[in-house]
């Protein structure tokens, strides 16, 4: 992993590598959003699912491309293949946060592994909060309607809502953030475990 | 460069989609042909409208234009499922309101309500996979002078889909060889290992496939740094010109209803 960073810039190889990976994350965020997406309340652990299962693409991403460009290239494009399914908020976070991850992991050459961790968990964050900021919003507008529908007590409806999100979520963010934390050490082992051994990274 | 090689994958990607009927899916893009820049803006559009449209009436006039739109496109058949399912969510609502003040049809209602407000990315999602190939997305992000170093891996990811899953089904096999079938059960038993064993070989192959890829890509002149001509040059014709009016005077009248109300 102690590689010096080379000046030029990116390969076809290196973008290659980060085209391929970030289809596999992106496939993740789909497949996590679909498993958990039939119980609403399940589906706010859909980025803690993800922080789990991406973290080994992330890191062999970030080390053997080993350069700028390298987390918030894929932060772009998954936010990009977002936004052209009408998800326009993930492209915003995970851009913001992605190139905060990545003003982190240059800092240190993309050597330390902490900086990526703390990369990683911004990366994650990114999108838990444009994949799942949305519903706040629309949950919000959902109780200013169903005052005026009939049948609907307000206040009962509120209740409900507020027990289902507000303490769901209480729970969900730091689930997410230990999750990806958890999904960068498992990508770490893979990568001692496997990678190195195979001279890949 | 990549126009060429999506030249390949839209073909294949045809295949994909109809399962064979390329001959059929290329007659039929040919009649309509509309400039995917301008698909890219209506995609863009009808997504930020989710956060502007406030009723239900708006919501239903959306998904009637986008069924509207989809029709047009000669995609029939998404136009109906798309109805079917807004129709259907629709009905369920309607039939559950008179129930409201029991607690579970109160959760109901709302997951109802966040699935009937989402529907229209169904709509929007059929606009970006059938209503566009690879190569017409990638020569309209080119036109709109986005950077190469974000169309080159956009250009891989999109074309590395159909790949995952035929590597994943090889893995599968490969596992279920070596007496470690992957299967609910055994992941329930060591979630942790079934996933390195499902992972490790998955990573080296994609590894694998990024580097012939760059080969291949590179020996067809990705890096020249001359300007790349595409097999279908993007053209705005007056047919294009009638479909954006007609995409922002929808756009606009929808909004304005809403703003009105």
């Amino acid at each position: 992993m102690n590689r010096k960073i080379t000046k030029k810039g990116l390969s076809v190889r290196d973008l290659a590598t980060i085209g391929i990976f970030t289809a596999v994350m992106f496939a993740l965020t789909i497949i996590t959003g679909i498993l958990t997406g039939t119980i609403p309340v399940l589906y706010l652990f859909a980025p803690a699912l993800f922080g789990i299962l991406a973290g080994p693409m992330f890191m062999l991403i970030a080390t053997k491309v080993h350069k700028t460009g390298a987390i918030i290239i894929p932060a772009l494009l998954i936010g990009i293949l977002w936004t052209l399914m009408g998800g326009i908020s993930v492209l915003g976070f995970m851009g913001l946060l992605g190139l905060a991850g990545e003003l982190i992991a240059a800092k240190t050459h993309y050597n330390s592994f902490r900086a990526l961790v703390i990369a990683y968990i911004l990366f994650v964050a990114g999108y838990y909060l444009g994949a799942i900021g949305p519903i706040y919003f629309f949950t919000d507008w959902y109780l200013s309607l169903s005052e005026s529908k009939i049948g609907y007590d307000p206040a009962y409806v509120e209740s409900v809502v507020a027990a289902a999100l507000g303490w769901v979520s209480a729970v969900a963010i730091p689930v997410t953030l230990i999750a990806s934390a958890g999904g960068a050490l498992f990508g770490r082992k893979l990568m001692r475990r496997h990678f190195e051994k195979a001279g890949i990274v | 460069m990549e126009e060429n090689l999506c030249a390949v994958t839209s073909k294949r990607r045809a295949l994909y989609n109809t399962g064979g009927k390329a001959k059929h899916m290329a007659a039929e893009r040919k009649d309509t042909g509309i400039d995917p820049r301008v698909k890219l803006l209506q995609i863009l559009l009808f997504g930020m409208m989710l956060f502007f449209l406030h009723t239900n009436i708006g919501n239903s006039l959306q998904i009637a234009v986008l069924i509207g739109f989809l029709i047009f496109l000669r995609l029939p058949v998404c136009g109906l499922r798309l109805a079917l399912y807004y129709g259907g969510l629709s009905l369920l609502d309607q039939l559950l309101s008179g129930a409201a003040q029991y607690k579970i049809v109160a959760a109901i209602t709302l997951i109802i309500f966040l699935l009937r407000k989402f529907s229209s990315i169904m709509g929007i999602y059929y606009l970006f996979i059938r209503a566009m190939t690879v190569g017409e997305l990638l020569s309209a992000l080119g036109a709109l002078r986005v950077p190469q170093k974000i169309i080159i891996p956009l250009a891989v990811t999109l074309r590395f889909f159909p790949t995952i899953l035929q590597e994943v089904s090889i893995i599968r096999d490969v596992l279920r060889l070596r007496g470690r079938p992957l299967t609910f059960l055994s992941f329930c038993h060591r979630p942790m290992e079934m996933l390195e064993y499902v992972f490790v070989p998955f990573m080296m192959r994609c590894v694998r496939i990024a580097d012939e890829l760059s080969a291949a890509a590179v020996a067809r002149g990705i890096e020249n740094p001359a300007k790349h001509t595409a097999m279908f040059p993007l053209k705005f014709r007056w047919q294009d010109g009638v479909y954006f009016t007609v995409l922002i005077g929808s756009s606009a009248a929808l909004i304005a209803y809403e703003a009105l109300l």
